[in-house]
């Protein structure tokens, strides 16, 4: 493998923050909603335990709490999905994620270990997949790429791994 | 030839020992149960046989049931070089795992597994949580595995040019040295810890007092003593005698541990040999170091001293932070950077150089002001107004170690090198290379549209860093400059 060392010039590179980021879809945002809906769901159905204490409104508090946090969540969660999206280039590959912190993360093939293909019973319904990309960092060591069709996250996969096989950075 | 290349379950003893090991486990947790069970007087001997008998039934269904759940779904199979296991019956996963990228191969033969002739075999990447899966092979299965894998990595050692390794050298380090360093640390955190030990040690015993019937008979002898107690004096000398105590136990853990360090080291390698009673040895490979990390306080600096940790990476067979080397003592640092980033590192020009902002001081300092203000808010809805003073020099800690945050904060990207600086009143330096970086991002905080700020946090496979409150357009530059300089 030829060795190469060009010089850094800014100006011939795409930033990060630059990138056509591929959106999730718009099904990842109903299954992301279903998901949440079921965890708040689960909490609130565990604050009924609440009801044993002496006073009732330790109750009432509690769910109209988590009520509230359910609805700013839901207000919140699609903005949260339009903004997130995966791009590829030449060496690595980013992914973009958060809404009140955005941070976007890249990973450069050369250093993934392991690509997997995800499936939880919420995403199964709906017929998404989840890739992960495992990478050999001490913190930051798994970038998931959620709501994919089975069809994009095989593309990825054969991507990722072909990219690691020819050893191509 | 078993053909690997088409996805297959483990044989059906893999199920059995899989079963074993659940039984052993839900075993393990519901024993207790059982005995309370099988021993409780208030039923009949024919009861609490049924009921063990039902116990251990139910035990056998629930792992075998999770037995065959862990079992049905786990194929595996090698295909264009690469290791696939699918598993996970509700939580469907299928993992590739290039054959190049396994560096260890772990085997594990407990007694069923030699008693059916298998080996659970696990396979470690550089992936920190990539993962763990076992296979459960017989010997054939597990020869002719290996032999894929094997033949995959003499490719790669086949590509591998082996340098040549210059002759070893030794050098002494001296304990004079060690002990100064020794003394140069920070003892408050060792002291805080004792008095905090102490304190509750003297509540108990007044708890313990007040409400006992030798009370009245130590009340007077109390009363007498407590003018005495009470004199500012006497809290002073105990402190001073308490730190002098965990400066000894400090110092002796150091030199117990430190003493008599020897380093022998190539060009590849550095061995460090140390320890007074029990001799431990740290080897580090020159490809294995992923970060140096220099500290320097306000005395080791007048004294010439540093406090220097060489940082491996972490995979499944190294996990915890003991296997780093702290080395205390002369500062040989440049020594030790000379080894390792070469003899001219100290003439890299810096490509790109970034000081953070206000916003590490808000950072470190906005949990000890909320913790202090509900401190304040509590000691003055109590009454305890003499005591607001203590949350108030807390405050004035924390504002002065959250200003040298911002102050020390800095990352600085050179030719073949990056510097990360940080601590608090204490100077720390981590040297990274560029082929070490495995993996960048950038984080902005809801006020980033004003500040125009961002952070940058980079991770090897041993270590972390997060650099707070860069200029967007240095972030920028240093995530495209972090990225581009693997090649």
């Amino acid at each position: 493998m030829s060795y190469t060392n060009f010089q850094f010039n800014p100006e011939v590179i795409t930033p990060v923050d630059d990138l056509q980021y591929t959106p999730l879809g718009g099904k990842y945002r109903t299954a992301y909603m279903v998901a949440t809906s079921l965890v708040y769901l689960v909490l609130m159905a565990a604050a009924l335990l609440l009801l044993c204490l002496d006073s009732v409104w330790y109750c009432v508090a509690v769910e109209i709490l988590l009520a509230a946090a359910f609805i700013i969540n839901m207000v919140i969660l699609p903005k949260a999905v339009v903004y997130k999206g995966y791009a590829f280039r030449e060496h690595d590959l980013s992914y973009r994620s958060g809404i009140i912190f955005p941070k976007t993360i890249t990973v450069p093939y050369r250093k993934v270990q392991q690509v997997s293909v995800k499936q939880n019973p919420v995403t199964k319904f709906f017929g998404l997949y989840t890739v992960g990309i495992a990478n050999g960092a001490q913190n930051m060591s798994m970038i998931s790429i959620p709501g994919l069709t089975r069809e994009t996250a095989e593309m990825i996969k054969a991507w990722l791994t072909d990219k690691l096989r020819n050893g191509h950075d | 030839m078993i053909d690997f290349s088409k996805p297959k379950r483990m044989s059906l003893s893999a199920l059995f020992i899989i079963f074993t090991k659940n039984f052993k486990s839900f075993f393990g947790a519901f024993v207790v149960l059982i005995l309370i069970k099988m021993f409780d007087s208030d039923i009949s001997l024919a009861k609490r046989g049924l009921v063990t008998l039902l116990s251990f039934g139910a035990l056998t269904a629930v792992s075998f049931v999770t037995a065959l759940i862990a079992y049905m779904p786990k194929k595996f199979y090698v295909s264009d070089g690469n290791l696939i296991f699918s598993h996970g019956l509700f939580h469907r996963e299928t993992s590739t795992i290039p054959l190049d990228r396994i560096h260890t191969l772990r085997t594990r033969r407990g007694l069923w597994y030699r008693l059916f002739e298998m080996r659970g075999i696990s396979f470690d990447t550089l992936a920190s949580r990539g993962e763990e899966i076992e296979l459960i092979l017989d010997e054939t299965e597990w020869q002719q595995l290996l032999q894929v894998i094997e033949r995959e990595e003499k490719h790669e050692v086949q590509a591998t040019v082996s340098e040549p390794v210059a002759p070893a050298h030794s050098m002494n380090l001296d304990n004079s040295s060690l002990i100064a360093d020794a003394l140069c640390q920070n003892h408050l955190k060792g002291f805080a810890i004792l008095m905090g030990f102490l304190a509750t040690i003297y509540d108990s015993v007044n708890d313990f007092l007040d409400n006992s019937a030798v009370y009245d008979m130590a009340v007077d002898t109390a009363d007498k003593a407590e003018g005495f107690l009470s004199s500012v004096w006497l809290v002073a000398g105990a402190a001073v005698i308490l730190y002098i105590v965990v400066l000894a136990l400090w110092i002796g853990k150091i030199f117990m541990r430190y003493s008599d360090t020897t380093l022998d080291f190539n060009t590849r390698l550095l061995t460090f040999t140390y320890g007074l009673v029990q001799r431990s040895s740290s080897r580090f490979a020159f490809d294995k170091v992923c970060t140096l990390w220099v500290k320097r306080n306000f005395l080791e600096k007048k004294c010439g001293l540093a406090t220097i940790m060489l940082k491996q990476a972490f995979n499944a067979t190294a996990m915890k932070d003991d296997d780093n080397y702290r080395m205390y003592g002369r500062d040989n640092s440049d020594f030790l950077l000379k080894w390792w980033l070469g003899e001219n590192y100290a003439g890299d020009k810096v490509l790109i150089s970034a000081a953070s902002g206000r916003g590490v001081f808000w950072a470190s300092f906005l949990f000890p002001l909320a913790l202090c203000i509900i401190a304040a808010f509590i000691l003055y809805f109590t009454a305890e107004y003499g005591w607001l003073m203590v949350p108030a020099i807390f405050l004035i800690f924390f504002m002065l170690r959250a200003c040298m945050a911002r102050r020390r904060s800095k990352i600085v990207l050179k030719e073949s090198y990056i510097e990360i600086y940080g601590g608090y009143f204490a100077e720390n330096v981590s040297y990274v290379k560029y082929e070490d970086v495995e993996v960048v991002r950038k984080t902005c905080t809801p006020l980033a549209r004003w500040s125009h700020r961002a952070s940058i946090a980079l991770s090897t496979s041993g270590t972390g860093f997060n650099v707070r409150s860069l200029r967007e357009k240095d972030v920028e530059k240093i995530y495209e400059m972090l990225l581009l300089n693997k090649l």
